[in-house]
């Protein structure tokens, strides 16, 4: 009972960890929404090298040397933009993802937990999942970036049964990627460029987590398991759009999955597609809006290990589903200074439409937040 | 708490949801849709404009011309890609002299100008316009692959997200004009 009164502690913790989530979603959303008007008051004059034209600016750069304008940027490095390097420039980056999620959904019909403790002795009450990522990008050429990136997870999932309440907990490191993005249209000063990306994950993840609870050690659900086992394919194509001010895109993101994982399954395929855009009030500082679709497969096979009648996330066949996910973002870049070319990025966003192979638990909330240094 | 009670927290808690996803929603789609669209179109390639109509300003210090009038002429020869970028290039003074702009509609009216600036739309008649300009003493200027190495003086090339240039020294002899050193030493040199 004692162990059971602190699982309840944790519980309830998870919840106010939740509340707090939201409120700092609240908070980016008010920041976006405070900052955005800004631009729209951007003095044109404000430059005293403008000017204006037949409602167009430009800007004199007569002023400089010869010297001066052999070495500048077509495209100067500002808070929008990235994404590929130029030549043999490095980039280090870390990126923190917290995603809430709670309340049941089968196909898009809500569900509760009394409904689903009528089929199965034990429901989920909700999850949290915790990712820090450490990456790192190497571009050998201005088309060619490679990058490697390596999250590692904390997985949280409260579960009711027989009206004892309990968390059950993995964390880890996940499947590694390597990617290679290769430009194969369009270029940085065309401002528009198509790249291909090409990738492999790889299965550092675990797929052998157990929890204890009660002195019963049982093999985890495949939500909360690390990785995926298996050798995955990740194809994806991006387009990059970048005015003086504006940058859009469009991104296709694929995990291809093939053969069996040593526990007897494999993971859904998942096909995301995201379209961006964001604008530079200053320099340093864009606001972004994010569109992200996302379908993703059930499991294919089974892990013997993994009782499919206990809940609802041990059964391979409830484990797809298709969600469409609105993110606001703020987005900010050191021009100057010791911590030059710095990017740091905060984004969060909720599904605005959701659709789940269920019983699953839904997504309430979502956020990340990201800082680069390039050199 | 009982099953109605339940049901009724959850659909409330969804109404807060969407409710709250609808007022973002409409929130930043008014802030993005009342935005200056102007700032879209106005691409990338500005900027580089900017840069080549810098240098061609400066390009005016560094060639000497065998005879001046009383202004200096740079004509944009086919569809002019500067945008504004050369507006602020028009009165200004170099040399002593006023710098003109003009668009130029044939290659007949070139002859006037010290600068003719050949736009990647006459690509297909470069030849044409250098045979055209043989005995004018004019500094020609393009940015199409190949311009210089064909008979133009100056072509503009993108290096490493820098706007660079080529110069054929040959065809600016030919011409009569003398490029000084300090600009051979940051270009690259081609033949024709």
């Amino acid at each position: 009972m004692k162990y059971l009164r602190g699982q309840r502690r944790k519980s309830q913790r998870n919840q106010e960890y939740r509340r707090n989530g939201i409120a700092a979603l609240s908070c980016v959303a008010t920041l976006v929404l405070f900052l955005t008007p800004a631009y729209s008051a951007e003095p044109q004059s404000a430059n005293p090298d403008t000017t204006p034209r037949g409602g167009e600016s430009t800007h004199d750069l007569t002023g400089l040397s010869l010297e001066e304008l052999y070495n500048l940027d077509v495209i100067q490095l500002n808070v929008i933009g990235g994404h590929t390097h130029p030549a043999h420039e490095i980039m280090f980056g870390y990126q923190f993802m917290f995603m809430d999620m709670g309340d049941h959904l089968s196909g898009t019909r809500d569900v509760s937990e009394a409904e689903i403790l009528k089929h199965f002795p034990s429901a989920s009450t909700g999850m949290t999942v915790e990712e820090h990522m450490v990456e790192v990008m190497y571009a050998p050429t201005n088309k060619l970036t490679v990058m490697a990136m390596l999250p590692i997870k904390r997985i949280d999932m409260d579960m009711v049964m027989d009206g004892f309440h309990f968390t059950e907990h993995s964390a880890g490191v996940s499947d590694l990627q390597v990617l290679a993005l290769y430009t194969v249209l369009g270029s940085v000063t065309k401002g528009h460029r198509l790249i291909i990306n090409l990738g492999m994950s790889f299965p550092t993840g675990s797929i052998d987590e157990k929890n204890t609870i009660l002195g019963e050690t049982f093999k985890l659900e495949y939500p909360m398991q690390l990785g995926s086992g298996t050798y995955d394919f990740r194809p994806g194509l991006t387009y990059l759009g970048e005015s003086k001010k504006w940058a859009w895109g469009a991104e296709t993101r694929t995990a291809l999955r093939f053969g069996r994982n040593g526990s007897g399954y494999r993971l859904g395929n998942e096909y995301e597609l995201t379209g961006w855009v964001g604008y530079a009030v200053t320099d340093w500082f864009a606001p972004s809006l994010r569109v992200n679709g996302r379908i993703w497969g059930n499991v294919h096979g089974a892990d013997p290990d993994i009782d499919p009648t206990v809940d609802a996330e041990g059964d391979p066949d409830r484990q797809g589903g298709r969600r469409v996910d609105f993110l606001m973002g703020v987005n900010f870049f050191v021009p100057n200074g010791i911590f030059k070319r710095t990017r740091m990025n905060i984004e969060g966003g909720f599904p605005i439409y959701e659709d789940l192979d269920g019983p699953q638990l839904s997504t309430r909330w979502l956020i990340s937040a990201g800082l680069t240094y390039s050199f | 708490m009982r099953d109605a009670d339940r049901h009724l927290l959850l659909a409330r808690t969804f109404a807060a949801r969407r409710l709250f996803s609808l007022a973002a929603l409409l929130s930043v789609a008014c802030f993005y849709f009342q935005a200056p669209h102007q700032a879209s179109a106005q691409s990338l390639s500005s900027r580089e404009y900017e840069i080549k109509a810098a240098y061609l300003y400066n390009f005016i210090k560094y060639v000497d011309w065998p005879s001046y009038g009383d202004t200096i002429s740079i004509g944009v020869l086919g569809s002019d890609p500067f945008g504004p970028a050369l507006a602020p290039l028009n009165g200004k003074t170099v040399k002593g002299r006023r710098l003109v702009i003009k668009h130029l509609d044939s290659v007949r009216d070139a002859q006037q100008c010290q600068i003719i600036f050949v736009s990647s739309s006459e690509r297909q008649r470069l030849q044409e316009i250098f045979e055209s300009l043989r005995s004018a003493r004019v500094l020609t200027v393009g940015e199409t692959q190949g311009f210089a190495d064909g008979g133009g003086i100056i072509n503009f090339i993108e290096e490493n997200n820098k706007v660079r240039f080529e110069i054929n020294a040959e065809a600016a002899r030919r011409t009569g004009l003398n490029i000084s050193s300090e600009l051979l030493k940051l270009a690259r040199l081609v033949k024709s």
